[in-house]
């Protein structure tokens, strides 16, 4: 079975777009316990509470009427700053600012027939949608 | 300079814990190996894993039966990585397969290679990737996380890149209280924001309620540290023993308001993960199949594992099976003894045994016979039944009743299935006793066995009372 689907984002700045949506054959990883990635057929009521509350990006996957019908949390895509090595035994992470930030994310949600869009989020004090993007149209998407 | 500049050789499972779909599938890359020094990336490749091995959780067979490590092979026709002068670098070029350069966006550590190449290679590859890991032939410190991360293999190289999987496949945060460096900094005195996503930081200090509040002892002080001053990182030596779990204030980056669970962590200081992190470390990789390693044994492996003095009165329950179609009616053994005496290799721990017999059942096939078993057994711990180091699973193939051995034993999260594939348990035959250990006691539940029609049964058993946290 063919059970991901696995999306493609490029970014530059604070720039995104998706630049692939490719189905995959494998097993998702659970998100953490208290950041669960879910989809519908889930305990209803946990799609629409969890994850607004927490600080940090995400990706929610919807339906055609714009209903989120699944979320995961993704460790920090877009780096302006890079954690480094630093020289202290003590600390031994820094963190730099990098000139002018690109690179390339990936994100592995479950391949659900009645997705059409992905959205990134990024919550801070508010939610803000970065993007939302048509699966199916992988070169298409572009940042909003 | 890329793809040009090198051969991709194939791909090696140098860590094969089943099938690729059903793994967490970790894929190692050389980068700026020139064919000459592939023998040096082999003996790179199987470091990492040693290495990584030795950390826990991924010390645990239940970890490790759940992960594929695979090596892929690149020739570079230069050496290592640019490194360029406007970073202090030695200027150098070399023509390598994914372009891997230091002095990423001027930082003279910040290492990284071309994703898109990487990309390519991987769905070429291996595309059931989870987590990629370019490992680039170069001494210099340097790397970069990400699902895509770049290492070189400088010192301490492999625990650096667990610090980054943590991030990249573990959702896991920073736990040091720093930004750029201690003791000062602005903006990063004290904590003003909501409840971060990550499992492993939290504002909240609440014994009961505290993201990982399953962890923490009713005498742990909670918080378990303050910072006195929130204008500088807390220089106080840790107030509890090594280990303790609690909430220990600076973490995420801020000296005051964020809590960390324990005073050392790889996500602080590359110190081993602490007890959170390797639960969510194991949660993570929960939904992938796990194959058990099984060991042929003799009937008095109670004797020799859990009892010594050969006292051990064994108790049964026998449920029938009744499959539609056959005569006679068949029965799922389940068997307990008790828990293991002290000063045997099974000591402080309960052996469960299992078997399907339906020796009193005819009837037609393929219906009359018994094709799975399965139930929540929960963490099985390993044991050295035999001498050969340690397995999950012991088959009493001689001395005991039955003769059919099951052809694969698997666990997805607490659920155990065993196979005895086609025909299966015929009408007329008998499974071999299955023995399996748990750290936890026994308790009533049910278990479910689908016959060779394809009806699922539903029956009594015993099974442990593992913790469901
Ligand atoms: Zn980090």
């Amino acid at each position: 079975m063919s059970g991901a689907i696995r999306l493609t984002f490029e970014y530059r700045g604070r720039h995104i777009e998706l630049v692939g949506s490719e189905p995959v054959d494998l097993v998702i990883p659970d998100a953490p316990a208290g950041q669960q990635g879910f989809s519908v057929g889930l305990p209803q009521g946990r799609a629409d509470a969890q994850p607004d509350v927490s600080v940090g990006y995400r990706v929610d996957v919807l339906n055609a009427r714009g209903k989120r019908i699944h979320s995961r949390p993704l460790d920090d895509p877009i780096r302006a700053e890079a954690e480094v090595r630093s020289t202290d035994p003590d600390r031994p992470f820094t963190h730099e600012p990098i000139n002018q930030p690109k690179g390339r994310f990936f994100v592995l949600v479950p391949a659900l027939a009645e997705a059409k869009e992905v959205a990134v989020l990024r919550t801070t004090v508010r939610t803000q949608t970065v993007g939302r993007y048509q699966l199916g149209h992988g070169t298409e998407g572009g940042g909003s | 300079m890329g793809t040009g500049d090198g051969t991709v050789l194939g791909t090696t499972l140098i860590h094969d814990s089943g099938p690729t779909a059903s793994r967490w599938n970790l894929v190692l890359l050389s980068e700026g190996y020139r064919s000459s020094e592939m023998a040096q990336w082999h003996t790179d490749a199987q470091f990492f894993v040693s290495q990584l091995f030795s950390i826990p959780p991924f010390t645990e067979a239940a970890v490790q039966g759940r992960i594929n490590i695979h090596r892929v092979d690149v020739t570079s026709t230069g050496s290592g990585a640019d490194d360029p002068a406007s970073c202090g670098g030695t200027g150098a070029t070399p023509k390598t397969y994914f372009d891997a350069t230091y002095c990423t966006g001027g930082l003279a550590r910040l290492l990284t290679a071309d994703t898109s190449i990487v990309q390519g290679v991987l769905t070429a590859q291996v595309p059931a990737w989870h987590q990629a890991l370019v490992v680039v032939n170069s001494a210099k410190y340097g790397g970069s996380g990400g699902t895509v991360a770049v290492t070189s293999t400088s010192a301490d190289w492999v625990t650096v890149a667990a610090h980054e999987l943590g991030h990249s496949a573990f959702g896991l945060a920073d736990e040091y209280e720093s930004w750029v460096s201690c003791p000062s900094e602005t903006g990063h005195d004290s904590y003003t924001g909501t409840e971060p996503t990550a499992p492993n930081i939290t504002l909240d200090t609440g014994r009961t309620t505290i993201k990982w509040a399953a962890l923490v002892r009713a005498t742990t002080a909670m918080p378990t540290s303050r910072n006195a001053d929130c204008a500088v990182c807390d220089p106080q030596a840790n107030p509890v023993a090594a280990g303790t779990i609690g909430a220990f204030e600076g973490a995420g980056y801020y000296h005051c308001g964020l809590y960390r669970p324990a005073f050392n962590c790889m996500m602080r200081n590359l110190t081993p993960f602490c007890a959170v992190c390797q639960g969510v470390i194991r949660r993570t990789l929960q939904p992938f199949e796990r194959t058990l390693r099984a060991v042929d044994v003799t009937s008095t492996i109670i004797e020799c594992v859990f009892d010594p003095s050969g006292t051990a009165v064994p108790e049964d329950i026998a449920p029938a099976i009744r499959i539609a179609g056959a005569t006679g009616s068949g029965s799922l053994q389940s068997r307990l003894y008790p828990r293991g005496i002290a000063g045997s290799a099974g000591a402080g721990k309960y052996p469960y045994e299992y078997r399907v017999d339906m020796t009193p059942v005819s009837g037609p096939l393929p219906a009359s016979a018994v094709r799975t078993l399965s139930l929540d057994f929960g963490p099985v711990s390993r044991v050295d039944y035999d001498g050969t180091g340690g397995a999950d699973l012991f088959v009493t193939a001689q001395g005991g009743p039955g003769t059919i051995r099951p052809v694969s034993v698997t666990q997805r999260g607490n659920r155990l299935t065993i196979d005895f594939g086609t025909p299966g348990v015929a009408a007329g035959n008998s499974g071999l006793l299955l023995g399996l250990t748990s750290d936890h006691p026994p308790r009533d539940t049910t278990a479910r066995i689908t016959d060779g029609a394809g009806n699922t049964h539903t029956l009594a058993t015993r099974a442990p009372a593992f913790p469901t946290a």
